[in-house]
């Protein structure tokens, strides 16, 4: 029987070519400045949640809480083939993982039966990644971390390969289970998520999108169940290095990089 | 990560700011029915663009180019007539299935996506820079279908386009044969007789029986193959007159006999078949399988493989620009070397320069396309004189800067160049193939020159030539262009009572002398919507004087000459 | 003075290391008049409680159980959650490892705590407990407080406090703590590991050499290994290598590998993606070899090498051996 699973997916900050802070001089995050990206293990979520679709059928819900600023998450996962969306209507700002979990664990219980929930782990260095262990606690079901790789599904259970240091474990959990999804796409090719569909692209692009109020998900102030606030965000300064170039064609250059190194300078 | 559509600067310009999608889609589409899945031009654009975006843009640089070189060592094998493909080319063909682009031009009525050629033209591009060879099933894919859209029966486009639009078949185009090649009016395949050649159908099943080799086919294990065949009396109809066009579906009596080994696009099959008494539909009419069926396909083909050109001509631009950042000699990059610097700024403008042909060139093919569906006459007949016109010089045009481009990319490389740890080496070779194949350059000319001393693309010409800059730096450079113009209708004048075998004599110097003109023009034109374009044609239009001036003196001093000691 | 509940992780019957800069952390936080306590949670663990009270815990809890012996979120979670039933605390540190920003969300979401992982620095001001952490690339450095009191959780980062001096003296209560497993606690089961066992000891080697994906093949990484012994180094890797089965787990470097501090470190081939940069970032200096001039390690690189590794690499090789 086919399984249910919802991927919740975001659409966060991209700062990896951002030249120039990411902060005003208030210390706010320069939101006029920045474009956004679907959040990349989001991406392999849902290519993960696709790959079951693929092998054995599913029917695949993505879930997203808020506005779309420029990528449109929800309708990118109707182009690559999830079957449902919903967006909860909500705005993220200020929410910590906590209070989103609740919105979102309102959102799948509304939007019916369901037995995985994929969702990116994010790495620490981007924003959110408790998410997914909130969410599993707000939706009381067990919940495995850091999953590189969904190894088997159904009937009933999952079995995830897990990364941990040194290696990896196979975690079997019963459904409904939730996986935080890491890398996910080991295999040596493809190593990208797949690109949209373009049949589908031309059917979805006007597709409507459901959307739940917080109300409706059971957490109507949202904001009251936040947990942990910002106190202050500080730009670091970026580390100066004084770096030189080597010629790699030239002995006596590499010779005198290896003294300079060996002895410490 | 990499797009290698929104990564494109200049093809990202000139699909958003440069292509008239007004006039395009007035033709192509019905805003307002229930069928047409837009509900206006801006919209229809959007997708477009997006489209090009993900998936093309996408799967080309994430997935196809990280496999090209792999594709390209491996290489196509055939055991026992059966072609084998590279595991990473298998997966190329998924991938794209899977991103359902496989029926871009199909009607959607057959599952297509009825997207313009112009849009076609990008993909093609886009893929082409990711593995050149991949093209020769993405781009072929086309040509093959619409053809059949275009003349086959009813039945047929309902047998082969719905499986062609899911990518489940691919096709193959059979023209040439061991002792046609250029002359395709040699062809010998027959089309059903048994002594002499009287053609006639299977009274059963209506089908025809076609026997014979055919050579250097591109893809010949596909599963549609368009073959050009002689159906009728040589002693009646002899030479062209006596082609037929036939569709053969893959099966037992389409043997494949060998693979070639070649220089380059390793990727893509090019195989020796043998219909041996093989079942075939005719399409169309008897006797009009050269005069129109195949120069139709080959038009359709020649603008593919022109964007497949550009697609390596913007590989190896990126690939030289690159290197020459990182490749230090006399303690600095080489790029701060005068004599690297100007190749390097020469590439790029060639490049966008060929870039603005081919677009100006897909953009006539669509209005002719949309005009013919709309049964408008008139423009039907102008703008289907102006594509068989540029067409021809589209094709010669990008895949000779192709070339060019990929010489002096592996020039910059020095001797890193020449070694398969490049990747400029790959695309050295495959570029080779594409002012060869659908027709060689040469033919190209010869079809260029003698439309161009008709004046079949005057109209064009004098439009740009008229347009009013604002700009005075503009309208000065324009006066530049329209200078060469002169020398160049000059020369085109001179050649009106000249012979032809004269006429094909001068062809490239006139040919070149056009399409330098006509860049000329069009990047002016860009240089209105995008401040970089300036440079760009004023470096352009800086060389175009020389340039057009050698070219006639050429020309006014052409000889026959055979020379042997 | 706050008190401090310390998750003692162990892998493979050692303490983590960062369990113990965590205790030391805890330490500085707590104060004089706050209390460290510590959960030693695994089977067959036991023997470790002292090491922990000398590293600072003023009273371990022993949950020794053959239930915990390979790591679960719930029934660890449960350990955690009576710790802090019977002793209640203001703060609750772990080691940021693949365990610990696991189990300190999990703890945090089930008793609606305020939590943040992947710490860079932990302090107690006035009563409030923050929590630092970098964001955006590491663009950015974000405090964090509690929205409304309670327990906090936090991971640290290796390196975000000093690893403490082991003091045998140290007195401390030692107390064994009984677990109450229901079913529903014990569904998810490990049914097989596939970790290696450590060979090399990264974190103590003065010079390392580490390959990336671009030595291409075992024999590229022939060449590293040629030149490492020429240094006298240790061998690092990236995941990228190791997943290509090129070298064992433990020489990975990086956010799920080892973090090191080397006086040298020579990056061949690697691209210097920000999961292996927070592992090696801080090593005095660093050398990088690779063929693209643009790679990101490039940006942290003292000495900047563009050229292909396998000519390099075999250069430097010769040149040392000279
Ligand atoms: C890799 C590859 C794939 C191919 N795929 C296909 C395919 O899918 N289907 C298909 O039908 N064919 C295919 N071909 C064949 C291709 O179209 C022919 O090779 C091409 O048209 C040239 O024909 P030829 O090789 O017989 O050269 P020739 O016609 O013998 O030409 C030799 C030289 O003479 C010149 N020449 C010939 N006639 C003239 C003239 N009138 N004026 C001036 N110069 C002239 C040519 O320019 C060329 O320089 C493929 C070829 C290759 C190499
Ligand atoms: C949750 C998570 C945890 C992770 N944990 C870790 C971790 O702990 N450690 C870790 O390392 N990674 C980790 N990663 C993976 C990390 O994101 C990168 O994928 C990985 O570090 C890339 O390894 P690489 O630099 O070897 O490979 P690549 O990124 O493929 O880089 C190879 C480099 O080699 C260069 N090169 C190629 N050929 C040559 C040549 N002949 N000469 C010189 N240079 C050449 C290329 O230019 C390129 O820069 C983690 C990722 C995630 C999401």
């Amino acid at each position: 029987m086919a399984i249910n699973i919802v991927v919740v997916v975001r659409e966060v900050w991209d700062t990896r070519d951002l030249s120039g802070s990411v902060l005003d001089g208030a210390g706010a995050v320069r939101a006029g400045a920045m474009e956004t990206r679907f959040e990349p293990e989001d991406l392999n979520a849902l290519e993960a949640a696709l790959r079951i679709k693929d092998a054995q059928g599913a029917q695949v819900t993505a879930i997203a809480v808020g506005e779309t600023r420029s990528v449109d998450v929800l309708r990118e996962c109707l182009y690559r083939g999830a079957d449902k969306v919903v967006r909860v209507g909500a705005d993220p700002a200020g929410l910590d993982d906590q209070a989103l979990a609740a919105l979102i664990a309102g959102a799948i219980a509304k939007a019916g039966p369901c037995d995985l929930v994929l969702v990116g782990t994010a790495v620490p260095d981007a924003e959110n990644s408790l998410l997914g262990r909130h969410l599993a606690a707000a939706l009381g079901v067990p919940a495995v971390s850091w999953v590189d790789a969904v190894e088997e599904v159904g009937p009933g259970r999952a079995v995830a390969k897990r990364a941990v240091e040194m290696g990896y474990e196979f975690v079997e959990v019963p459904f409904p289970a939730l996986l935080s999804m890491g890398v996910a796409l080991l295999e040596d090719d493809p190593r990208a998520p797949r690109p949209a569909k373009a049949m589908l692209k031309l059917k979805m692009k006007k597709a409507e999108v459901p959307v739940v109020s917080p109300a409706d998900a059971g957490a109507a102030d949202p904001a009251a169940l936040v947990a942990m606030k910002v106190a202050t965000m500080e730009a670091i300064a970026p580390r100066v290095i004084e770096s030189q170039q080597v010629d790699p064609e030239s002995e006596a250059a590499l010779k005198g990089m290896l003294d300079a190194v060996l002895k410490g300078e | 990560m990499p797009n290698y559509y929104t990564d494109n600067k200049d093809l990202a310009f000139i699909m958003d700011q440069v292509m008239d999608w007004n006039a395009i889609l007035a033709m192509k589409e019905t805003f307002g029915d229930a069928e047409c899945p837009y509900a206006d031009a801006e919209e229809a654009k959007a997708t477009f663009l997006e489209m090009l975006r993900d998936p093309v843009g996408e799967l080309a640089a994430n997935r196809i180019a990280p496999r090209a070189e792999e594709i390209d060592d491996i290489g196509c094998k055939c055991e026992n007539g059966q072609v084998i493909f590279p595991e990473a080319l298998q997966r190329n063909l998924k991938d794209l299935c899977d991103a359902q682009l496989m029926g871009m031009t199909i009607p959607r009525r057959f599952g297509g996506l009825q997207f313009p050629e112009t849009v076609y033209t990008a993909a093609i591009e886009v893929v082409s820079q990711a593995d050149a060879s991949l093209m020769n099933f993405f781009g072929l894919q086309g040509g093959i279908a619409e053809t059949i859209n275009e003349f086959a029966t009813e039945e047929l486009k309902e047998q082969y386009l719905p499986r062609m639009s899911t990518g489940e078949f691919t096709g193959a185009m059979a023209l040439t044969e061991p002792d046609a090649g250029s002359d395709l009016a040699a062809v010998q395949t027959r089309a059903k007789g048994g002594e002499g050649i009287t053609a006639q159908q299977d009274p059963v099943t209506g089908m025809w029986i076609i026997s014979g080799a055919k050579r250097f086919i591109t893809n010949g294990c596909g599963d549609v193959i368009l073959v050009l065949a002689r159906s009728e009396d040589p002693a009646k109809k002899g030479g062209g007159r006596g082609l037929s066009f036939f569709l053969v579906e893959k099966g037992p009596k389409v043997k494949v006999r060998r693979i070639e080994h070649k220089l380059g696009i390793h990727g893509s099959p090019t195989c020796e078949i043998y219909f041996d008494e093989c079942p075939a539909y005719l399409i169309g009419s008897r006797g009009m399988g050269l005069a129109r069926y195949t120069a139709w396909l080959m038009l359709a083909a020649r603008l593919a493989i022109g964007a497949q050109a550009q697609g390596i001509a913007q590989a190896a631009l990126e690939e030289a620009e690159k290197y020459a950042k990182e490749r230090e000699q006399f303690g600095k990059p080489i790029r701060d070397f005068p004599q690297v610097a100007a190749m390097l700024a020469d590439m790029r403008m060639r490049c966008e320069a060929a870039r603005a042909v081919l677009y100006a060139t897909s953009e006539i093919v669509d209005l002719h396309q949309g005009a013919e569906a709309k049964g408008l006459k008139d423009e039907t007949r102008r703008y289907g004189r102006i594509a068989e016109s540029l067409t021809p010089i589209a094709k010669y045009y990008t895949t000779e800067v192709a070339n060019r481009i990929c010489y002096d990319s592996l020039q910059i490389h020095g001797g890193n160049g020449f070694m398969q740890e490049y990747p400029i080496e790959r695309l050295y070779r495959d570029v080779r193939i594409t002012n060869i194949y659908e027709g060689t350059s040469q033919i190209q000319v010869n079809w260029a020159v003698s439309r161009l001393v008709r004046g079949d693309v005057d109209d064009v010409m004098d439009g740009l030539a008229k347009h009013v800059f604002a700009d005075a730096d503009l309208a000065r450079l324009q006066g530049e262009i329209l200078k060469a113009f002169e020398s160049y209708k000059s020369v085109v004048a001179w050649l009106k009572d000249k012979e032809v075998a004269f006429r094909e004599l001068v062809g490239p110097n006139v040919t070149d002398m056009f399409v330098d003109i006509y860049a000329a023009f069009l990047l002016l034109r860009h240089a209105e919507k995008w401040e970089y374009k300036r440079k760009v044609a004023a470096r352009f239009i800086r060389q175009l004087g020389p340039r057009v001036a050698m070219n006639r003196d050429l020309a006014l001093n052409a000889q026959f000459d055979t020379l042997a000691p | 003075m706050p008190n401090v509940l310390v998750f003692a992780e162990v892998n493979d019957g050692v303490l983590h290391d960062v369990s113990l800069q965590c205790l030391s952390a805890a330490r500085q936080v707590a104060g004089a008049g706050g209390r460290v306590s510590c959960l030693l949670a695994g089977h067959g663990v036991a023997g470790l409680a002292p090491a922990l009270v000398a590293a600072g815990a003023d009273s371990v809890a022993v949950a020794d159980d053959e239930r915990l012996a390979a790591y679960v979120t719930a029934p660890f979670a449960k350990a955690v959650g009576a710790c802090l039933d019977a002793n209640p605390a203001d703060l609750l540190l772990l080691a940021a490892s693949t365990v610990g920003n696991d189990l300190g969300p999990a703890v945090a979401a089930a008793r609606k705590a305020a939590c943040a992982v992947d710490c860079d620095g932990v302090a107690a001001q006035g009563g409030t407990i923050s929590l630092r952490r970098a964001g955006y690339d590491r663009k950015v450095m974000t405090t964090f407080v509690p929205a409304a009191a309670g327990l906090v959780v936090g991971t640290l980062r290796d390196g975000a406090a000093p690893a403490p001096a082991a003091d045998a003296a140290r007195q401390g209560a030692i107390a064994p703590l009984a677990l109450d497993l229901t079913p529903a606690e014990l569904v998810s089961k490990v049914l097989r590991r596939d970790v290696a066992k450590k060979t090399v000891n990264l974190k103590d080697a003065k010079i390392i050499v580490a390959a990336g994906a671009g030595v291409g093949s075992p024999d590229g990484l022939a060449l590293v290994r040629e030149l490492a012994q020429a240094l006298g180094a240790e061998i690092g890797a990236t995941r990228a290598v190791v997943d290509a089965g090129w070298l064992p787990a433990d020489h990975q470097i990086g956010q799920t590998g080892a973090t090191v501090r080397p006086d040298v470190y020579l990056a061949c081939g690697i691209s210097g993606a920000v999961q292996h940069r927070v592992g090696m970032m801080d090593a005095r200096t660093i050398v990088a070899i690779n063929s693209d001039a643009n790679a990101p390690i490039f940006k942290i690189a003292h000495y900047k090498i563009v050229g292909d590794l396998k000519v390099v690499v075999p250069k430097l090789a010769k040149l040392l051996k000279a």
